[in-house]
């Protein structure tokens, strides 16, 4: 066997056996990349490429965009700023049958239009709307899986820290990526109302809406506009190119901040705090990329794509057949693996097939961030999933039942993003990003 | 073992007020580049590349710390299923091939790298390259020094083989 075939061979068994006795991914991935390069280089050679490769794989402008939009959805989650989305949310979808879960929804739509993380977002919102849930008498397993399945909506709905990751491992233009996310997003939010909606219809007793006069209807809708104004500044700042990605999140920072002063919901003592905890969170993300850079470097030596490639091009060569065979792995992959690991680990392999078979990066990037966030919400790994249910106070098993009326909508619509390309290049050629 | 949690403590504690440090210098530093661009119409030289270093520094001793709290996402699922003894063996595992790869990768790896670009100028910086690597045998460091720290506390048996998922860590993106 020839070095390179060897490396492939050790990168493969190593992830997969370092993985299952629980290692932390990033040493995994790690670990894998070093003994897999030991078959071909000598240890000095290793410890300093994988070193190198790790540190130069974080020290990029572009990614320095998610600690930023990170540290903002925390400002955002402790400065007031999510109650008042969240009210705005009730008053819009306030009449319609299961309003209380219908807002939940919309108002994980919003958060993930002001900020880039779903986690964040089923935090914030579910720890809000599940005890008004309960207490007007729905299901608390069904409300959990309402605010579970509808929270990476705002991981494609930009800003995404997920979609940045991807345009940094695909060389793709963030800009394109985060107006390509707006359909996909929404439609993911709708898809998720039309199961509420079907659900909600058969128990009238759900249907009880307050009615809130039209004064504070207005003014509850009021106070939510500076905080949707972030949407204007950022996604707006970014497209009309006066800031780069990165520097439209520490705009985002500052403005986050500035709220939270102006509503009196941060002092400067928290700051440290707040910080810390965003700090935590890049951090992870932030070793994992750059373990990952280390690990792409590795297959493209070894030429796991290519192996990848064959073999799944060896299936079929139908352009349809092999879109779907990719879904498929995407959904199995995802429901073991976060969304950030999963975008650095499989884009080097599956992109270059995509693309020979004819699929737009943009296109491909969305359509895979769709479907790893499926597996963020199934188990047995998904955070979301195991987020939302602690948030919910149900546990995690009694939320499956409720939630795969939402899995099924969601796959069907995975389906669509993947073989309507519009969905996702549409907006962005339209604006003349792509 | 009551000295070494009081020095674990002591390092979580500095690591905590660098990596806050760091961060805020961050926020600074892009939004000086805004500004300088925007307002002043002058770009910085500087600001992009200081940003992207000091990025590097707050990933990774951020992630250390992390390290220190176990907070690092993993697959736990198939070994939370094994017998309690089983288990404790591979938590034991798990911390030796963590220690493995910081000393290997983090600290022999990152001495070399910075060895390496020790010249090699940084434009628009007073500094070379070289030193900005020395975050990571310093990280690797002070992940040695955390993963013996629970290592002999998972063999002691005064904490769990596998942490148990934490609402405040799981926040990746």
């Amino acid at each position: 066997m020839d070095p390179s075939t060897l490396g492939a061979l050790i990168l493969l068994i190593a992830t997969v056996v370092l993985l299952v006795i629980g290692t932390p991914i990033a040493i995994a991935v790690g670990g894998a990349t070093a003994l897999a390069m030991l078959a071909i280089f000598t240890p000095e050679q290793v410890a300093l490429t994988t070193s190198q490769r790790m540190f130069t794989g974080i020290n990029s402008f572009p990614l320095l965009a998610i600690p930023f939009f990170v540290l903002a959805g925390v400002i955002m989650n402790n400065g007031g700023i999510a109650t008042r989305l969240i009210d705005a949310a009730r008053v819009l979808v306030g009449r319609m049958p299961g309003s209380l879960a219908q807002a939940n929804i919309a108002a994980n739509a919003m958060f993930g239009a002001v900020s880039g993380s779903a986690v964040a977002a089923a935090a914030a919102v579910g720890s809000t709307m599940a005890p008004q849930q309960k207490r007007e008498g729905y299901d608390p397993r069904f409300a959990a899986a309402v605010n579970i399945a509808s929270a990476p909506a705002g991981m494609l709905i930009p800003p995404s820290n997920v979609l940045i990751v991807y345009s940094l491992v695909s060389s793709t233009s963030v800009a394109a990526l985060f107006v390509g996310g707006y359909l996909p997003g929404i439609l993911w939010a709708l898809a998720c109302m039309v199961v509420v909606h079907l659900y909600a219809r058969k128990r009238p007793e759900l249907k009880v809406t307050e009615k809130v006069p039209f004064g504070v209807a207005v003014m509850t809708l009021l106070k939510a506009i500076p905080a949707l104004l972030m949407i204007v500044i950022v996604i707006g700042g970014i497209l009309a190119g006066i800031f780069t990605p990165t520097e439209a999140a520490v705009i985002a920072v500052l403005y986050s901040l500035a709220l939270a002063f102006v509503y009196r919901s941060v002092t400067l003592k928290q700051l440290p705090a707040i910080f810390l905890e965003a700090t935590r969170t890049t951090s992870i993300v932030v070793f994992l990329i750059g373990v990952s850079t280390a690990m792409a470097w590795m297959m493209s030596f070894a030429r796991v794509p290519v192996i990848i490639s064959d073999l799944i091009l060896g299936v079929s060569e139908n352009q349809i057949v092999v879109f779907f065979l990719i879904a498929i792995a995407l959904l199995i992959i995802g429901t073991f693996m976060d969304a950030t690991p999963a975008i650095l680990i499989f884009t080097p392999i599956f992109l270059p097939i995509a693309i020979e078979m004819g699929m737009h990066p943009i296109h491909f990037g969305l359509f895979m961030t769709f479907a790893v966030c499926v597996g963020v919400i199934s188990p047995p790994v998904g955070t979301v999933l195991f987020v939302g249910a602690r948030i919910g106070k149900v546990s995690m098993e009694s939320v499956l039942r409720p939630l795969i009326p939402f899995f099924i909508a969601l796959a069907l619509l995975l389906l669509l993003v993947l073989y309507v390309p519009a969905l996702s290049t549409w907006l962005p050629s339209l604006l003349g990003l792509m | 073992m009551k000295a070494f949690t009081a020095t674990k403590l002591t390092i979580d504690r500095i690591l905590g007020i660098v990596c806050v440090a760091l961060f805020m210098a961050l926020v600074v530093v892009v939004t000086w580049q805004v500004f300088a661009r925007q307002v002043l119409l002058e770009p910085s030289q500087w600001s992009e590349s200081l940003a992207r270093y000091l990025f590097v520094w707050v990933g990774l001793l951020g992630a250390t710390l992390v390290f220190g709290e176990r907070g690092h996402i993993a697959i736990d699922v198939a070994v939370r299923r094994l017998p309690a003894m089983p288990q404790r063996m591979v938590g034991l595992l798990v911390q030796g091939i963590v220690i493995a790869f910081a000393a290997y990768i983090l600290v022999y790896g990152g001495l070399r790298a910075a060895e390496n670009a020790w010249h090699q100028n940084l434009s628009g910086l007073p500094t070379t390259i070289g030193p900005w690597f020395l975050v990571m045998p310093i990280s690797g460091v002070l992940v040695i020094i955390y993963s013996i720290y629970h290592l002999v506390r998972v063999a002691r048996g005064d904490e769990e083989s596998f942490e148990p998922d934490d609402i405040d860590t799981v926040e990746a993106v």
